[in-house]
């Protein structure tokens, strides 16, 4: 048959129970609501763990002194990465003969107090190669103020600080700042560093506490001219971490000495948070079919109602020689339409909350009472992405529009004498 | 060939554990262009047999024939084109679309039609309803139609795709005497001119007054038929 009919009807039944239409279509829209914004904030704060997690903390192999892990807590300065006869530049050549290894990252993260007009103040600093570091860790993409610090020199000494520590201490891009800390060499080293830029990451740990200085600048404030505390090895595929180390370590005892390890990430605390995060987000999805499996009730149900209302209708359209397909159609229609309206209006408003709050971003810290001793961020920026748009409006319509079938395939089979007595 | 034909045709309804015999063992043969009513007393089976003859139903026992063609051995979309292109109905409620106009009403049956250009189907439709004596009334709701114009409609909804066989299920119940009367002579007109064959129900006398064959039905037998050959 032609089609325009079985729109036309379609199109007209819908006005034809507003209540029943508000109703299905909040239901979904409602739903995909929750759905859109929910898959926004997971893959926020996903990316964000994930972020936190393998960019500063574990990389997918760490290597490291054998005896720093024992003491790892206190980041002694000694306990370090010399190389074999000259500097650390040794071992990462060794490293980079290893298959699946993509890059090798010198760095060094160490204690530091801030000195502020006789207030102290505890910051962890990450001495870093920002030229090895970009493609993993784009720290200069991260500079909301200012610039990227340059290469040490005398007479330039360069730092990027947190945006909120900066907020905190009332400083910004150009102002000087005086830090002190423990060398390698277990003496007391101090430095003034210029301010180049403001760094915001989104994870407040890393803007309250962290700063970035360049290696070489470590080399002078901490005396490490020819040490790092690490090497962050980054991999083709980070699930390959284990038998990678396993490669490392087994280079490592071919060397005459054998002071270091590798350690993947999977062994790492923060690591272990990562995995436990991953499980948890699988949970959610379940959360959202669940979610979708409520509103997919209030359809069907109302569907079900619409049809027991229209069953004289059914009987005489079939009778008039409408076929069970085109009947079926009828109310795939309807209901696309419906929860296409509803998945639109959750969309939208789904999305307009996920884009401000990417935005503005989410205190979970606040929201949880501060009490999640984790080392996730405490601000979540939901991701807004149009993948997680059209993946709400997608999944709205589609489930909704899937579970009509199920009343509609019924009411189709029913012979017209009987439907035209109203009887389901 | 007749355009209907039942052989022994019985219908069985089960009601929870029983079961009701509302058909027993019904032979009887239509040719084309009769006027035949169905009568007998409320629960006799006048609906039964009208509703297997128009296959929105499924004999229990028995063969049914339209046509020639042997109706229990086709599927449902199969019935429903048969439907389509051969048997239109007129039912007691009138049963017409209620998101649909006049128009639409009659010109949907047409859609389900295949191979038949647009203007062309509503072309048909206007004049069949002009023919009904509802010239004016073609964009109307059924809501805001009266019974007898309901009625109109549903039988030019019945009539424009030309079947070879009308049902019609009490179609005057619901009216006036007067509005009836109009009916059946529109009716019977049409039969005349078409040569349309017409079976219906009633407990009318008028209505069977207009009937050239007049069937007896009693607790779903034959009791008389004037005029038709049994076989
Ligand atoms: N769907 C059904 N389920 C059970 N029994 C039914 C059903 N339809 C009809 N019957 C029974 O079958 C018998 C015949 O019913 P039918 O409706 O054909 O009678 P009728 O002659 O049309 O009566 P009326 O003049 O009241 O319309 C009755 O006893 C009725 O109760
Ligand atoms: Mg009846």
């Amino acid at each position: 048959m032609k089609s325009g009919y079985i729109y036309r009807m379609a199109f007209r039944n819908i006005s034809r129970n507003k209540k029943r239409t508000a109703l299905s279509a909040f239901a979904i829209a409602m739903a995909v609501m929750i759905v859109c914004f929910m898959k926004s904030y997971t893959t926020g704060l996903f990316n964000n763990v994930k972020n936190n997690v393998f960019s500063f903390e574990t990389a997918h192999v760490k290597v490291i002194n054998k005896d720093y892990l024992k003491e790892e807590k206190l980041m002694p300065l000694d306990l370090n990465i010399y190389g074999y006869e000259n500097n650390y530049n040794e071992v990462i050549d060794l490293l980079k003969k290893i298959e699946g290894i993509k890059y090798v990252l010198p760095r060094t993260k160490f204690g530091a107090i801030l000195n502020l007009n006789g207030k102290m103040k505890n910051l962890v600093g990450f001495a870093l190669d920002q030229k090895l570091e970009y493609p993993v860790n784009p720290l200069k993409d991260k500079i909301i103020a200012g610039r990227m610090f340059n290469e040490y020199s005398p007479g330039v000494q360069e730092i990027v600080i947190g945006e909120i520590l900066a907020r905190e201490i009332g400083v910004k891009s150009g102002d000087k700042i005086t830090l002190m800390t423990k060398t390698a060499e277990d003496g007391l080293g101090h430095m003034t560093f210029k301010i180049s830029g403001i760094s915001s990451y989104g994870i407040s740990e890393f803007d309250k506490t962290y700063f970035y200085i360049p290696l070489s600048a470590a080399a002078k404030f901490l005396k490490m001219e020819n040490e790092v505390i690490e090497l962050a090895v980054y991999l083709d595929n980070m699930h390959r971490s284990i038998p990678v180390s396993k490669k490392i370590n087994e280079q490592f005892y071919t060397q005459q000495a054998n002071p270091y390890i590798a350690y993947p990430w999977e062994y790492q605390k923060d690591g272990q948070y990562y995995k436990m995060f991953v499980t948890l987000t699988k949970t959610y999805d379940i959360i959202f079919i669940g979610i979708i499996f409520l509103a997919c009730l209030v359809i069907i149900n109302t569907t079900m109602m619409v049809i027991y209302e229209r069953m004289k209708e059914i009987g005489t359209i079939a009778a008039l020689g409408m076929r069970g397909t085109a009947i079926i159609k009828l109310f795939f229609y309807e209901s696309v339409i419906i929860s296409a309206m509803g998945s639109f209006t959750g969309t939208v408003i789904g999305g307009a909350i996920s884009l401000y709050l990417s935005i503005t971003g989410i205190n979970i810290a606040k929201l949880t009472g501060g009490g999640m001793n984790l080392q996730f961020s405490e601000i979540v920026y939901p991701r807004f992405g149009l993948d997680i748009l059209l993946y709400s409006f997608i999944f709205g319509v589609l489930i909704s529009s899937v579970c009509v079938f199920i009343p509609a395939t019924k009411a189709a089979k029913i012979e017209p004498a009987e439907a035209m007595r109203g009887i389901l | 060939m007749p355009i209907v034909e039942c052989n022994n045709v019985s219908k069985e309804y089960k009601v929870g554990a029983s079961v009701v015999s509302a058909l027993k063992d019904i032979s009887l043969s239509f040719e084309k262009g009769e006027f035949s009513a169905i009568v007998g007393p409320s629960g006799s089976g006048k609906s039964t047999l009208l509703n297997l003859i128009g296959c929105l139903d499924k004999v229990t026992e028995g063969n049914l024939k339209i046509n020639g063609i042997l109706i229990k051995e086709q599927n449902k979309t199969l019935l429903a084109d048969l439907r389509c292109e051969n048997i239109g109905f007129v039912f007691q409620t009138f049963n017409l679309i209620p998101v649909l106009s006049a128009f639409e009403n009659v010109n949907f049956v047409l859609s389900l039609k295949k191979n038949l250009p647009e203007n062309e189907c509503a072309e048909k439709s206007m004049k069949i309803l002009e023919e009904v004596g509802l010239k004016g009334l073609e964009n109307r709701k059924p809501s805001e139609l009266s019974g007898g114009q309901q009625q109109r409609v549903a039988i030019a909804r019945a009539l424009v795709k030309e079947p070879a066989l009308i049902l019609a299920d009490e179609p005057t119940a619901n009216l006036d005497s007067k509005t009836g009367e109009d009916i059946m002579a529109l009716m019977k007109d049409l039969n005349m001119k078409k040569q349309t064959t017409f079976i219906f129900s009633t407990h009318d006398k008028m209505v069977m007054d207009y009937a050239t064959r007049i069937i007896n039905l009693r607790d779903g037998m034959i009791t008389s038929d004037n005029g038709g050959k049994k076989s």
